[in-house]
């Protein structure tokens, strides 16, 4: 046991220093992160002083600028897993990375976190960073923090494996960046990570709390605007229920596609 | 005991129509039409322990699919095979540890980082303990000279370098069968003889099973004692390399010196391709008339300073091979 645990923590060290291999990457993405936090910042200052409210949909201008640090900070730290398994099954590196001796979801799972295990961090510090300057300091007390570490850490996983289960498709389907494309902008919309659902049409936030995208971005977010052990519990617990079904559904996908798997090439 | 056993193993697979045009597109949205292409057909083989097998093939015929099944990535449409008793598509994992793929146009190792790197984490994933794992490192590093490159980030590496390195990765875990698909394309001379040499000292001294693909003569001439031939997904000839020389060899050339002037004898099968003053050379079509008759003719009335018997390269046999359709190839055996 002890062994098989080390074979993935080794592809996920050797994974980050690979990532390390470029460094100028990795800051070009913060870049990007700082841009938008910078963006929304004030358009939100705008807003919250237009509107002369110091709530809207009980946020406050530090709380909203918060909650889309995490949010950001979630969706552009995620590697693109799916491209990954896509091009190894159109140009057949399969046949490597298949043919080991560990469990090949796990093996690009380490291989994800290892490619996370950089540029998050480094995205959050930058987001906070800014954040702090523009809006204040959080709402939530720093021993909230590793709870709300926990819940990203599941809402990474659980876009690991949205997009594993997309990269399979592959094996049905000649590009699945059509598929991608459909997820990513559901969790933009739905899934909250540029408004909060509070914001939304009551209808609307009945839909999107029943769907898994809200765990990805708006369930961990919204720990930052309002921190309670209950919502925190429940956050947990509604991801580890989507990681479940979620993967289950990705395992019925790899199955049913490497029976089918025709590498090219051969 | 055959380490590999191969029978009846078949792979079809649909490949889609799609009929030219902007309505051919959209005809083939609704009503999508497939053709059956049959990679492999139904071949039956066994290869023994320590044996280095050649398996050559012009593109498409059916090589590389037979190699991934035997590795089990690919599912056989029919048939059976077990390579080390195991059932390949079924016991990938198990079969992993104790087997070793090698494809010369892919690489296992990480691109940004040294080979040292892929090397300690190929350890890790085939649950390899420190200290073995070290020392069989220490055996590959001297066999295959590749000390100067373990800390060299693999993109920087030559081809040449890379390959050492890649078929060091592969046989860290001390694979009982290697299966080696393309390992020298594109390498320069010198880089291939290194290759074709760490193959055979490895299998001489470790009895490791080698099955390697190659579309250059020179690997199968150099490296193998057997060799399959593929064509259409069907064997064509399962022999030893001699005996495809022979049984494919149509014509043989001799190139004689002389000790004075003379007359190249006419016999039938014999075409005089270089006549000078005091060397001859003369093509024997070897169905026509046997090699010994032509050599006591000679030896008989010319004065014969020098003789050397050439044949064919391995090469021309084998595209001759290819150029004949398998099934008449077959029958013609």
């Amino acid at each position: 046991m002890r062994r098989r645990i080390q074979k993935y923590l080794a592809v996920l060290s050797v994974t980050t220093q690979s990532s390390l291999a470029y460094p100028l990457d990795t800051f070009a993405r913060c870049g990007f992160m700082a841009m938008v936090i910078f963006v929304f910042a004030q358009l939100w200052t705008t807003t919250f002083q237009l509107s002369g409210r110091s709530l809207v949909g009980g946020f406050d201008l530090a709380r909203m600028v918060w909650y889309l640090v995490l949010t950001e900070t979630i969706i552009m730290s995620c590697p693109r897993v799916f491209t990954k398994i896509d091009q190894e099954v159109k140009n057949g590196d399969l046949a490597y990375t298949l043919n080991r001796p560990y469990n090949y979801a796990l093996f690009q799972y380490a291989t994800y976190l290892g490619n996370a295990a950089l540029v998050l961090p480094v995205n959050f510090l930058v987001g906070a960073g800014l954040a702090y300057l523009l809006a204040g300091p959080p709402r939530v007390a720093p021993v909230a923090w590793p709870a709300i570490a926990v819940c990203v850490i599941l809402a990474i996983s659980l876009n690991f494996v949205v997009e594993l289960a997309i990269g399979l498709l592959a094996f049905w389907f000649e590009d699945t960046y059509a598929f991608f494309w459909i997820y990513q902008k559901t969790v933009f919309t739905l899934g909250g990570l540029f408004l909060p659902l509070d914001l939304f049409p009551t209808t609307l936030r009945r839909v999107a709390e029943n769907l898994p995208f809200t765990a990805i971005a708006y369930g961990p977010a919204r720990l930052t605007a309002t921190f309670s052990e209950g919502l925190f519990l429940n956050t947990v617990a509604t991801q580890l229920v989507w990681l479940l079904v979620l993967g289950g559904a990705t395992v019925l996908i790899y199955r049913g596609g490497v029976r089918r798997l025709n590498v090219n090439g051969g | 005991m055959a380490v590999v056993d191969v029978e009846n193993l078949r792979k079809v697979y649909p490949v889609k129509r799609k009929q030219p045009g902007f309505l051919g597109s959209l005809r083939s949205l609704w009503q999508p039409t497939y053709n059956q292409i049959t990679a492999v057909d139904a071949i039956s083989f066994r290869i023994e322990r320590g044996e280095v097998v050649g398996f050559v093939g012009p593109n498409g015929a059916g090589k590389s699919t037979t190699i991934k099944m035997l590795t089990g990535i690919l599912f056989p449409t029919s048939g059976s095979a077990r390579v080390l008793g195991l059932a390949p598509w079924l016991e990938r994992q198990r079969l992993a540890f104790r087997i070793a793929s090698v494809f010369g146009q892919r690489s296992q190792l990480w691109y940004h980082l040294p080979p040292s790197d892929s090397f300690a984490l190929l350890a890790r994933i085939y649950e390899l303990d420190d200290r073995p794992f070290r020392e069989r490192l220490g055996q590959l590093v001297e066999r295959f000279g590749i000390a100067p490159y373990l800390d060299v980030p693999v993109r920087r590496l030559s081809l040449g370098e890379r390959m050492r390195c890649e078929i060091a990765a592969a046989l860290l875990h001390r694979p009982e069968v290697v299966f080696l698909d393309e390992p020298t394309i594109g390498l320069d001379v010198v880089a291939k003889q290194e290759i074709r040499g760490m193959v055979k000292a490895l299998n001489a001294d470790e009895e490791v099973t080698f099955l390697l693909t190659s579309h250059d003569a020179g690997d199968i001439e150099q490296v193998c004692r057997r060799v399959i031939v593929i064509n259409h997904g069907a064997i064509v000839f399962d022999d030893s390399v001699t005996d495809l020389k022979r049984s494919f060899l149509r014509h043989k050339v001799i190139d004689l010196k002389l000790g004075r002037e003379g007359e190249p004898p006419r016999l039938p099968g014999v075409t005089v391709r270089v006549a000078e003053a005091f060397r001859l050379r003369l093509e024997v079509d070897v169905d026509v008339q046997p090699i010994e008759k032509v050599i006591a003719e000679l030896v008989s009335t010319l004065a014969v300073a020098d003789l050397t018997i050439e044949e064919p390269p391995l090469e021309e046999i084998i595209a001759a091979i290819y150029a004949a359709t398998g099934r008449s190839v077959a029958a013609g055996r």
